[in-house]
């Protein structure tokens, strides 16, 4: 069923089969990533999905998600796997849906299923750090971090092919996540961080467009960004 | 004119009363059960949610005596017999030395009692673990044909709606020991 006040998302093609769907609505909601055609059977994997409906001007969430993905050929109906990077509405409210609707599997981190259950959401596989094989003939290795700090357990997730690093709400364009909800710890936070600016990274994909479309490219911008998150850390932000 | 007597509440209250049916023993019975077994019920709930220990149990159900003494002992035996279940058996062990602590002078019996309830916890455990295991090689097998796999995913059996029918039917194959076993306490410690 379509949800009232859809807005066109803002999508692109990061690099082969991945593709952004940046948030340009007015209320509070995330960037959605999709590894099309991912799955044996063809699905696709999406990662936060975000709202269904936002809560405030009741923008559509997913079925800004889901006709985006139709205008890139990628059948918004057809999605087999969500993985969460947290366990906030603005990331997986939509995944209760997508589960009930499309018998999609939903992954999340043990540490985030009592946020999730409290949302009514259920748990599929549980993602812990490791790695994470999409496909079999055209296989895509990912390795997932356990990277708390915004939740107990929020992850991010690094295609090293690629050099692509989904960051979720860990790190943003000149930010970070927010530590002050329930479950949050600057000390974690800062220490997934700098186990993250460890990595070769040449997409980072966060969560939220802040500051700018949450799509951060280039090594050197993306060292730079870390540079200045440091900083900030040293000047005791967090 | 004779001058009328001038009652007190206590003597109208007793006029009223004096034309009600007297209680027949059965209901004198009920009326203390209902009186008396919350306090039981209460002190079983204390008890097992570690308010109170197992030797306070005793030194509780002292303080009544005669008939509401015995209602209150068999409501804390019979709530602490029911209490016991397949899913925690720390809890079921706990309810067992909460009936020991109330019957020390039947403690042979609740030994005897207390090895069976074991043996069935470990079994039912035992094949479940077993079971949830293979269950758990299965449902990796079938992310797998999806095309999900790898070190970082670990399906979730409590969504898994086979591994549910098939826990049902495991629970259900010890609950009828159990059942025995709960009665066998109840007739040996009341």
């Amino acid at each position: 069923m379509r949800r009232p006040g859809i807005l066109k998302s803002h999508a692109m093609k990061i690099v082969d089969n991945l593709y952004a769907y940046v948030w340009r609505g007015n209320d509070n909601n995330c960037n959605s990533y999709v590894f099309a055609g991912a799955l044996n059977d063809g699905s696709h994997v999406v990662i936060d999905p975000g709202h269904l409906v936002t809560p405030y001007y009741q923008e559509s969430g997913l079925d800004r998600l889901t006709d985006g993905m139709d205008r890139d050929g990628i059948a918004g109906s057809s999605v087999g796997l969500v993985i969460l990077t947290h366990a906030h509405p603005d990331h997986c409210e939509a995944a209760i849906a997508l589960r009930e609707e499309n018998r999609a599997l939903v992954a999340l981190h043990e540490a985030d299923e009592a946020s999730y259950r409290m949302l009514g959401g259920k748990v599929d596989v549980y993602l812990k750090e490791g790695i994470l094989e999409l496909g079999a003939q055209k296989r895509i290795t990912l390795q997932i971090y356990h990277s708390p700090g915004h939740t107990p357990g929020h992850v991010t997730i690094y295609w090293p092919l690629r050099k692509v690093l989904i960051a979720g709400d860990c790190i943003f364009y000149r930010s970070t996540g927010r530590t002050d909800f329930p479950g949050g710890d600057a000390r974690s936070l800062r220490e997934s961080i700098d186990a993250l600016s460890e990595l070769e990274i040449e997409y980072l994909l966060c969560g939220h467009a802040y500051g700018n479309p949450g799509i951060i490219k280039g090594e050197e911008n993306i060292r730079d960004n870390f540079r200045y998150i440091k900083n900030f850390f040293g000047a005791g932000a967090l | 004119m004779e001058e009328e007597k001038v009652k007190s509440a206590l003597e109208l209250a007793m006029e009223k009363i004096s034309g009600l049916p007297q209680l027949t023993p059965e209901e004198i019975a009920a009326q203390k059960e209902r009186e008396f077994r919350p306090i039981g019920e209460t002190l079983c709930k204390k008890y097992l949610e570690g308010a109170m220990t197992g030797e306070a149990l005793p030194a509780e159900l002292a303080r009544y005596e005669g008939e509401p003494g015995r209602i209150v002992r068999r409501a804390v035996i019979q709530s602490l017999c029911r209490s016991i279940g397949l899913e925690d058996a720390r809890a079921a062990i706990a309810a067992l030395a909460g009936i020991v602590s109330v019957r020390s002078d039947r403690a042979r019996f609740l030994e005897e009692a207390g090895e069976n309830l074991e043996k069935i916890i470990h079994q039912f455990e035992q094949e479940k673990r077993e079971k949830s295991l293979a269950f758990a090689i299965l449902a990796r097998r079938q992310l797998e044909s999806l095309g999900i796999s790898g070190s970082a995913v670990e399906p979730n059996l409590d969504e898994n709606a086979e591994w549910l029918e098939e826990l049902a039917a495991i629970r259900q194959s010890y609950e009828s020991s159990l059942e025995q076993l709960r009665e066998r306490l109840l007739e040996g410690a009341l």
